[in-house]
């Protein structure tokens, strides 16, 4: 009580206490930050359901794990050439090189992640986007400007067939 | 008790005209469009630029929303859609080409205006703000036909945005969550024509209607800019028009003009669709982006794959926005106060655009 007292006598008269404690800079700076964090919050609280809600739901993006695939006879790869193909939800390639070995790529290019072909008149994996080129033996980036070779996947022949598998899976299988 | 509004309707035009006016107050608005005047000099031609973009736009609003009642943005359907509208629809051919071609030319009318109000100095203050919503429009542009290229789901549009996306990818900070938003997923696929279509239906023309009319307000705001050798004149010996009737007349002949090259260029030239994209198929050879990316392209292609510790995608995307940056920041450091800092800027301007023509063409014949 004796606080509003002193308050009233500095200034002056009753009214003009009440004027003073309106503009008091401190009441009005807590109300201006109250009123920014109120501001943010709401930001917060609108901005995160909307980020949520459009991130892509893990359990729609996988499906069981293809860990290899079976491609058909040997004897329809022609040495030489070289064939695209899906590998679960990804493209990969397979060359059958002069001398009949088989080699598999991941068929993503690892610069900007098209897709590549084997060139058979060139003998390159070559990737039509920015000529990004490989060595079909190794995977290995040889021309253009993918950063890093390839990456492997292993090549089979199975009772005849031709199986491509990861090549974590292939090392179990050949343990087992 | 008789209603007023179908008595006033039954009057006379003049008596319609005051009900109006008194509600709209349409003589306001008037008065203002016949005190607007536009500079007349030997650099006016540069003025109908903005105009033809916006007819342009008005195109791609009225084809846009015609090809939304057949297109299908669904993976198995996007494709078969376009072709039925190509191939089954009376006049749809006409519509989809009319779309793609005046996109085209919408981007081009864009990078025109761009070059010239930036060769004109008309970002000098107090314009900066409408040259920065300009660039933002440029930008929203850029959104637009990248989007829209991917809808109709033919191969070269699947690898398009594929590689797009990618190069989002390498941003810094927030690009791989970027990439990831806009893809729905690890792989283009469903999801990805999803959110393109919402963006290309819905995000980018809420954000265009806003900026465009900011850009417009502003423009009427600081009126029309003139050019250094135009201001420096004594005011006895420059010409101005009015733009209301004289300018808009002139304007509309420009629309007609234009509107009739894109007319020729749908009939000499309807717009093809490639065969539907297979996500584990090569992409084919001689791929190429939309014109207006080309010299981005070209640019990247010509980088090694890291240079220093970096990537050489990375360094070349740090490269373009440095540019984008330097652009729009112009306004901010040319204030036309220096005559060496409007040298520079002036050669700035020229040098980027002689390298975005030289590397346009490159890769065109490359």
């Amino acid at each position: 009580m004796s606080d509003h007292h002193e308050k009233h006598a500095c200034c002056g008269g009753g009214c003009q206490g009440k004027q003073q404690t309106v503009d008091d800079p401190t009441r009005r700076r807590f109300l201006q930050l109250v009123f920014g964090l109120f501001a943010l919050s709401w930001g917060a609280m609108t901005t995160l359901p909307i980020l949520q809600y459009l991130t892509p739901a893990k359990a729609e993006e996988t499906g069981p794990e293809v860990t290899s695939v079976t491609l058909g006879k040997l004897d329809d790869l022609e040495k030489g050439t070289g064939r695209n193909f899906q590998f679960g939800s990804k493209p990969a390639l397979i060359v059958r090189d002069e001398a009949g070995d088989l080699h598999a790529y991941s068929a993503i290019c690892t610069h900007l992640g098209c897709t590549v072909q084997f060139a058979s008149e060139k003998d390159v994996i070559f990737c039509a986007c920015h000529g990004g080129q490989y060595d079909p033996t190794s995977g290995k980036n040889i021309a253009g400007p993918p950063p890093k070779p390839l990456t492997p996947l292993v090549a089979q022949v199975v009772k005849g067939e031709i199986v491509v598998s990861k090549p974590a899976a292939a090392a179990a299988k050949k343990e087992a | 008790m008789a209603v007023n509004i179908p008595e006033i309707v039954k009057q006379t035009p003049e008596k319609l005209y005051d009900w109006l006016d008194a509600r709209l107050s349409l003589s306001t608005w008037q008065h203002l469009a016949e005190k607007k005047t536009v500079p007349v000099h030997s650099h006016s031609v540069w003025y109908y630029l903005g105009g033809i973009a916006l007819v342009l736009l008005l195109v791609q609003v009225a084809t846009g929303g015609l090809l939304m009642v057949y297109y299908v943005p669904h993976i198995d359907s996007a494709h078969a859609s376009i072709l039925k509208i190509n191939s089954q629809i009376n006049f749809g051919w006409f519509i989809r080409s009319l779309h793609s071609w005046g996109a085209n030319l919408m981007i081009l009318a864009l990078f025109i205006h761009m070059f010239s109000t930036y060769l004109m100095r008309a970002y000098r203050p107090p314009r900066e703000l409408t040259w920065l919503t300009g660039m933002g429009l440029l930008v929203i542009g850029f959104g637009f036909g990248f989007t829209g290229y991917l809808l109709p789901w033919d191969e070269v549009s699947f690898f398009a945005s594929k590689i797009g996306i990618d190069i989002t990818s390498k941003g810094p900070f927030i690009g791989e969550m970027m990439a990831t938003m806009l893809r729905g997923g690890s792989e283009v696929g469903q999801a990805t024509i999803s959110r393109f279509f919402v963006i290309h239906v819905f995000l980018l023309p809420l954000a265009l209607a806003g900026l465009l009319g900011l850009h417009l307000l502003l423009i009427q705001l600081h009126g029309i800019s003139e050019p250094d050798s135009v201001k420096a004149l004594p005011p006895e010996k420059k010409h101005v028009e009015k733009f209301f009737p004289t300018f808009i007349l002139k304007d509309l002949m420009v629309w007609l003009l234009v509107l009739n090259a894109l007319a020729l260029l749908v009939g000499l030239f309807p717009w093809g669709l490639g065969p539907e994209a297979d996500p584990f198929a090569p992409a084919p050879i001689g791929i190429k982006p939309e014109w207006y990316f080309l010299a981005m392209f070209q640019f990247l292609k010509l980088l090694p794959a890291s240079i220093g510790p970096i990537e050489g995608e990375q360094a070349g995307m740090m490269f373009f926005g440095l540019i984008a940056a330097l652009l729009a920041a112009t306004p901010f450091i040319d204030r036309g106060n220096n005559p060496i800092i409007a040298r520079l800027a002036q050669i700035f301007g020229i040098t980027v655009l002689i390298g975005f023509i030289v590397f346009t063409i490159w890769g065109f014949i490359s």
